[in-house]
């Protein structure tokens, strides 16, 4: 008898201090145990969690101001930013999550967190386009594949779920008692002091891993890489509207859904259309999505501006802005610095993401209550500058032409068309 | 229910023990064994409830058929329930292949519709043809319905085997001695229970997503390296080791645990320095089932050389295409038929010469060496879905598909780096998988080379029915004088390890995993 209450002993001694060791250690971000620095503080691991943490954290933070969107937002927008004069902010940006996961998200933060007064909503242009399949799918039948991995996660959607509220826990549990882990946590410790990506209570990423691949492999792996990905992604035919409902595409109305939400609670939304290096831009070019892009901001703005024209906007005075960096400036055409490949680019990590700095301008311009003679970065998409808007959109993909297939030969991206 | 589910470790398995011993004491082993077969038909059911229609007729069936087999010899009544048991097999697992090469060959665009294969039934079918055969060759005794329902059945080797012989198993569960709840079966079972747990859950899934990315891209017809090639393949060798043995050592842990003793499924078998010795060790009770009933049944090695090399090829084409319907599978076991044909041939050649060279420790390196090799081969052929995909992987090991380093690794590499780039080796994405993928097989190459197995650990406690232990013969194992005599014993040091392994292994329950072996 002795042996098998030796076994047990060694069994529960075994799954508790695990347990306790990998609470302690939290590598994903889940319980926020005390933060040690070189032990716990940073992160690496917490990334490959995100989806089930930020369901869970953002009504633990209980944030002033909400940041929705993809690894864009994720790793731009800082809700420790001064700009947000010191309200509490959650970034609920996370990578490669569908718009639809994107915006249920959002909802059940909002339903279930009272604080909440503005809402930031970083949208994309790719998450937008779905293949011809699609097209032809009803919009419920697409979305209902894509919620079931995550209905039970969120209180405010579980209905049809009886077991929702048990998944939820065996979720949480699964944070702490398993090897996955155990593996992260040790990686957690002995990543203290290394440039890996990490997230922090208010769901930004430090995107560090970025360094590290500079520090290492340089610039050009990291533009080649990204740019072919873009390219694999658009390869195949895609399209943006819902064969199904001429003139809307399918995203669109659930991203109403998201901004009716918002009105019930008198909750300020802000759209915005991420910034892209012109690099990125001219692959969406090349493999002829150029057209669908600039139909698909102008359908944003009429979008936006009949939202806002509804008798209940315009009776309780809460304005929907749709604010646009995606064009040609002098940060979004950064030169990519081959000469010196280990030196990082001041606004960009790659084609795809934009750093901090680009997401304080971001800011700088989203949160300032004068927008009348705006000046700064970006501008408000409107039914009366669509027009001017495209036209300089379209000017700069040609002004920027010479510099794209200097930095495609650079790269060899031969590959790309 | 998986082995590996918190349902069925902390719900089905603790409650079967406690219906089993509890109805042994109050109503006696005729009870107990009844009660063991309603868990079973549980266990079974628990997948799909209509696949128990179809192993109760099996059962009923095939007792019915081997009784009167026992009474009357009839030859006839044989053929029919072999054929019978070979047609419900055929239907359910072949006949979708069949067509499907049928219409090639004919243009003819026939459709059967989608048939939902039984689980498991590849491993209770094979074990009543046995039954049946013996019973015509009057080997067996008659037995009661009960015992042979509980032989088809018996939960812990129903679903993946070992595949168990009535005459191993009729006579455990005829015994006439009170089943009670024994310390020592508890001992013994809950420690093999634990480390199979581990191989399954920690090593066999711990490498998995190694495996899988490599041979989904080859399938999808992408090229494969050389590095990414015999990385995803031998993943693949492993954990698909990993996996079955420990399916089976859960198996005979939970088997002991009522007072069972199982056969032994696998002794090491990456150890063998022959091909023939591999196939004494992998799949062991699938390896004497071929050769009782389809190598033996054949015509074996009693009609000269050709013919038992040819017995020899048809009974691993056979044993291929028992574990699935596929070309695939055929390759493979044709692959092994041909491997055993040479290694048979190389014998009675080294039989006649006398080289020193095959005396020593190098020659038998060597030996290991190709014999694993050529199993990593066929397990390409194995693990692939498309002959297509098969032979990207394969093409890639052979370096055809160019060699890449990732760039990251090349990168730290300096000066070396850039050697290895001018001698042709390109940068690649994926450092961090690259590290991980030969991290984990060379740490497993490692255990399965050096480490004892259950069965060396408890041959002396009569782990399984088989009497190996601490073998030498064939055997590739530096530090076999290392753990030599290493053995099981009820101390506080066992009682630690195995409760670490349950622990690791529970900690896995929240991730997602699946038998290898329960497609077949």
């Amino acid at each position: 008898m002795k042996y098998i209450l030796n076994y047990f002993i060694s069994f529960a001694c075994i799954l508790g201090v695990i347990a306790t060791f990998n609470w302690f250690v939290d590598p994903f971000g889940m319980h926020w145990s005390p933060k040690l620095s070189n032990i716990n503080a940073l992160k690496p691991e917490a990334g490959t969690r995100t989806r089930i943490t930020k369901a869970y954290q953002a009504n633990i933070i209980a944030p002033d101001v909400l940041i929705v969107g993809n690894s864009r937002v994720e790793m731009g927008l800082s809700p420790s930013s001064p700009l947000f004069n010191n309200k509490t902010v959650y970034n609920q940006g996370m990578p490669g999550a569908h718009l639809v996961m994107q915006i249920d998200y959002a909802i059940n933060t909002i339903k279930t967190t009272p604080n909440i007064k503005e809402v930031l909503v970083g949208i994309d242009f790719v998450d937008f386009l779905i293949t011809h399949n699609q097209a032809n799918e009803p919009i419920e039948i697409l979305d209902r594949a894509i919620k079931k991995s995550y209905n039970f996660r969120l209180e405010s959607y579980d209905n049809d779920n009886k077991y929702a509220a048990a998944l939820r826990l065996k979720e949480k549990m699964a944070l702490v008692f398993s090897l996955d882990a155990l593996s992260a946590s040790l990686k957690t410790l002995t990543q203290q002091k290394s440039l890996s990506s990490g997230i922090d209570e208010l769901g930004f990423n430090s995107a560090l891993s970025y360094l590290s691949i500079m520090k290492t492999e340089g610039i050009k792996p990291l533009f080649t890489q990204k740019l072919q990905a873009i390219a694999d992604r658009l390869k195949n035919p895609l399209y943006i509207i819902s064969l199904n409902k001429p003139s809307i595409s399918a995203r669109l109305i659930h991203l109403k859904s998201l901004i009716e939400e918002t009105k019930k609670r008198n909750i300020k939304v802000t759209l915005f259309i991420n910034p892209y290096h012109f690099s990125y831009l001219h692959v969406l070019a090349e493999y002829n999505q150029w057209q669908n892009f600039i139909t698909w901001k102008k359908d944003l703005t009429s979008f936006v501006n009949k939202l806002n024209s509804t008798e209940d906007s315009l009776e309780n005075g809460l304005e929907l802005t749709l604010w646009d960096f995606s064009g040609f400036n002098t940060m979004t055409n950064e030169a990519v610095l081959l000469e010196t490949p280990k030196k990082t680019m001041h606004w960009f990590w790659e084609p795809a993401h934009y750093r901090k700095a680009l997401g304080n301008k971001m800011l700088e311009s989203m949160l300032n209550e004068d927008k009348s003679n705006h000046r700064g970065f970006g501008k408000i998409l409107l039914p009366k500058n669509i027009q001017l808007s495209i036209l300089e959109d379209n000017e700069g993909l040609k002004k920027s032409k010479d510099n794209w297939l200097n930095l495609k030969e650079r790269l060899a991206l031969s590959t790309i068309d | 229910m998986l082995f590996n589910s918190a349902e069925f470790i902390f719900l089905f398995l603790p409650l079967s023990l406690l219906l089993f011993f509890s109805l042994a004491k109050r109503h006696g082993n005729e009870i107990a064994l009844a009660g063991l077969v309603g868990c079973s038909l549980l266990f079974y059911g628990w997948w799909n409830p209509s696949y128990l229609v179809i192993l109760i007729i099996s059962m009923l069936f095939n007792y019915g058929l081997g009784r009167s087999l026992g009474k009357s010899n009839n030859k006839k009544l044989l053929t029919l329930g072999v054929s019978l048991n070979l047609t419900s097999i055929v239907y359910y697992k072949y006949a979708g292949f069949l067509v499907l090469n049928i219409n090639t060959a004919t243009g003819n665009n026939w459709d059967i519709g989608t048939i939902i294969l039984p689980l498991a039934i590849s491993f209770f079918t094979f074990q009543q043809i046995a039954y049946l055969v013996d019973s015509y060759k009057g080997i067996t005794k008659e037995y009661n319905f009960l015992h042979y329902a509980l032989f088809v059945s018996f939960f812990p080797q129903l679903i993946a085997g070992p595949i168990v012989h009535h005459k191993d198993m009729l006579p455990q569960f005829s015994s006439t001695r009170r089943y009670q709840a024994n310390l020592n079966n508890f001992k013994i079972g809950l420690t093999i229970f634990a480390i199979g747990l581990f191989k399954k859950t920690v090593l066999a899934d711990g490498i998995a997503p190694y495996a899988n990315p490599v041979f989904n891209l080859a399938d999808a017809g992408n090229e494969i390296d050389f590095f990414m090639a015999w990385g995803g393949a031998l993943a693949y060798t492993f954990q698909l080791y990993f996996d079955f043995s420990g399916y089976s050592d859960m198996a005979i842990g939970i088997a002991r645990l009522f007072g069972i003793i199982l056969p032994l499924n696998f002794y090491s078998p990456y150890k063998s320095t022959n091909i023939s010795e591999f196939w004494r060790r992998w799949h062991i009770t699938l390896s004497h089932f071929l050769r009782d009933y389809v190598y033996i049944a054949l015509g074996g090695n009693r009609k000269g050389k050709f013919k038992r090399y040819n017995n020899l090829f048809i009974t691993m084409v056979l044993g291929g295409l028992w574990h699935g319907a596929g070309w695939n599978f055929i390759i493979w076991g044709a692959l092994h038929g041909s491997y055993l044909m040479i290694h048979l041939t190389w014998q009675a050649t080294k039989h006649n010469i006398t080289v020193v060279f095959f005396n020593t420790k190098y020659y038998q390196f060597l030996a290991w060496l190709l014999t694993f090799i050529l199993v990593i081969i066929g397990w390409v052929f194995f693990r692939s879905v498309t002959l297509e995909g098969a032979f990207n992987i394969l093409s890639g090991m052979a370096g055809l598909n160019g060699i890449e380093i990732p760039n990251a690794l090349l990168a730290r590499l300096g000066s070396l780096g850039h050697s290895l780039q001018s001698l042709g080796i390109t940068p690649s994405n994926g450092g961090k998988v690259f590290i991980m993928t030969w991290l984990w097989n060379i740490t497993l190459l490692v255990f399965v080379v050096t480490l004892p197995n259950i069965q060396d650990l408890f041959a002396h406690k009569q782990g399984t029915l088989s009497k190996y232990s601490y073998s030498e013969t064939n055997t590739f194992w530096p530090t076999l004088r290392l753990y030599n005599g290493l053995t099981w014993t009820d101390c506080r040091r066992w009682a630690f390890f195995s409760g670490a392994c349950l622990a690791l292994g529970i900690l896995t329950l929240s991730q997602v995993s699946e038998f290898l072996y329960f497609q077949f």
